[in-house]
């Protein structure tokens, strides 16, 4: 058996992925995006299965829909990426299925960016429709502050920094007995990971030190989380609606649970390591069941 | 197997069953280093790339 994975670099999560092949018997060909290149007319990548890993939205988008062309099953879909890496398709998709997702403006210039904060309120969180690590994400505590972000995108931003994604600021719920009692913090969200149509793990994330986001990546503190029916309800639903293989979903409580964002290729050191759960030799065996048929 | 640093030039060692797209680190100017090819016991090296803007999840 074999699949290719399209990557940037082979980070902790390739590798690990790599080396649960290699236990399994399974052989992987890595494609180095930056080495990558296609005649569209003539496939040159040999396996049917290929896993995209590419940390480059662009790149991966792009080259998933070259081998979609092709014929390829590529996990995850071009349909699935496209929507996943950007937060307002993502935003659309999930009102449309009846999802719970925190408020959400969309607008276009600084003016009417300015109009759409005024319905949604303060606090309020500006984010660019494509980016992921909480690059460029910014709370906004009040007018001043907005304009001066806003202004700042329009002199300096590129064509989709001027895409202004606004979502109300989903505050923290109160602490529950317990975790007043053991002094915790709440978490600012949780990440859960799913495959097919599984919760393999999740974990909670709190805010990195003198910040309110939380992403792992950046070295947020994180912990296993208890999955209950109905964040493993939700995850699952969400993951259908996007038609996402193998997802990193980002979940929040507010008044209710709710699905923050969606990434199509999510990292998972800090899930396995939270955890202990081998997610990489999940994913090389979720790979092997659709090799099989 | 040996590798070279292209910034520093500075000369090390890295484990031997390293694989091509692997980042490491120099470990004298600490700059990322990406393995681009191995030939006879000896790893190219150039920078790693840089996180762009649309990287990520």
């Amino acid at each position: 058996m074999e699949f290719s994975m399209v990557c940037n670099k082979l980070s902790w999560e390739e590798k690990s992925i790599i080396d649960a092949a290699k236990s399994k018997d399974v052989k992987v060909k890595i494609i180095l995006n930056s080495n990558y290149f296609a005649n569209l007319e003539k496939d040159n990548v040999p396996t049917e299965i290929v896993l995209q890993r590419s940390l480059s939205f662009v790149r991966g988008l792009y080259i998933t829909a070259i081998l979609d062309h092709f014929g390829h099953t590529v996990i995850n879909s071009y349909k699935t990426s496209d929507i996943c890496g950007n937060k307002l398709l993502t935003t659309l998709t999930l009102l449309k299925a009846g999802i719970p997702t925190p408020k959400a403006y969309c607008a276009f210039t600084e003016e009417s960016a300015l109009e759409a904060l005024n319905e949604l309120g303060y606090p309020a969180v500006i984010k660019p429709v494509i980016g992921s690590w909480g690059r460029m994400v910014a709370l906004l505590k009040d007018q001043d502050f907005a304009k001066a972000i806003l202004e700042e995108r329009e002199v300096m931003g590129d064509v989709f920094q001027k895409i202004y994604y606004l979502q109300e600021y989903i505050f923290k719920p109160p602490r529950n007995m317990k975790q007043y009692l053991r002094r915790d913090k709440v978490s600012r969200d949780f990440r859960v990971f799913t495959i097919g149509d599984e919760v393999v793990a999740a974990m909670g994330r709190h805010e990195l030190e003198g910040d309110w986001r939380s992403t792992a990546t950046r070295g947020a503190r994180t912990e296993s989380l208890h999955i209950t029916p109905e964040i493993e309800e939700l995850a699952i639903k969400a993951a259908k609606v996007v038609e996402g293989e193998i997802l990193g979903l980002d979940i929040m409580e507010g008044e209710e649970l709710m699905v923050n964002e969606i990434n199509h290729v999510s990292g998972f050191q800090a899930l396995a390591s939270s955890t202990g759960i081998d997610i990489g030799g999940r994913i090389v065996d979720y790979l092997m069941e659709k090799m099989k048929k | 197997m040996k590798a070279t640093c292209p910034e520093c030039y500075f000369e090390f060692e890295i484990d031997d069953d390293v694989m091509l797209g692997e980042v490491i680190e120099c470990g004298d100017c600490g700059i990322e280093l990406e393995v681009i090819n191995i030939q006879e016991n000896v790893a190219v090296l150039q920078k790693a790339e840089s996180e762009e803007e649309d990287w990520g999840e």
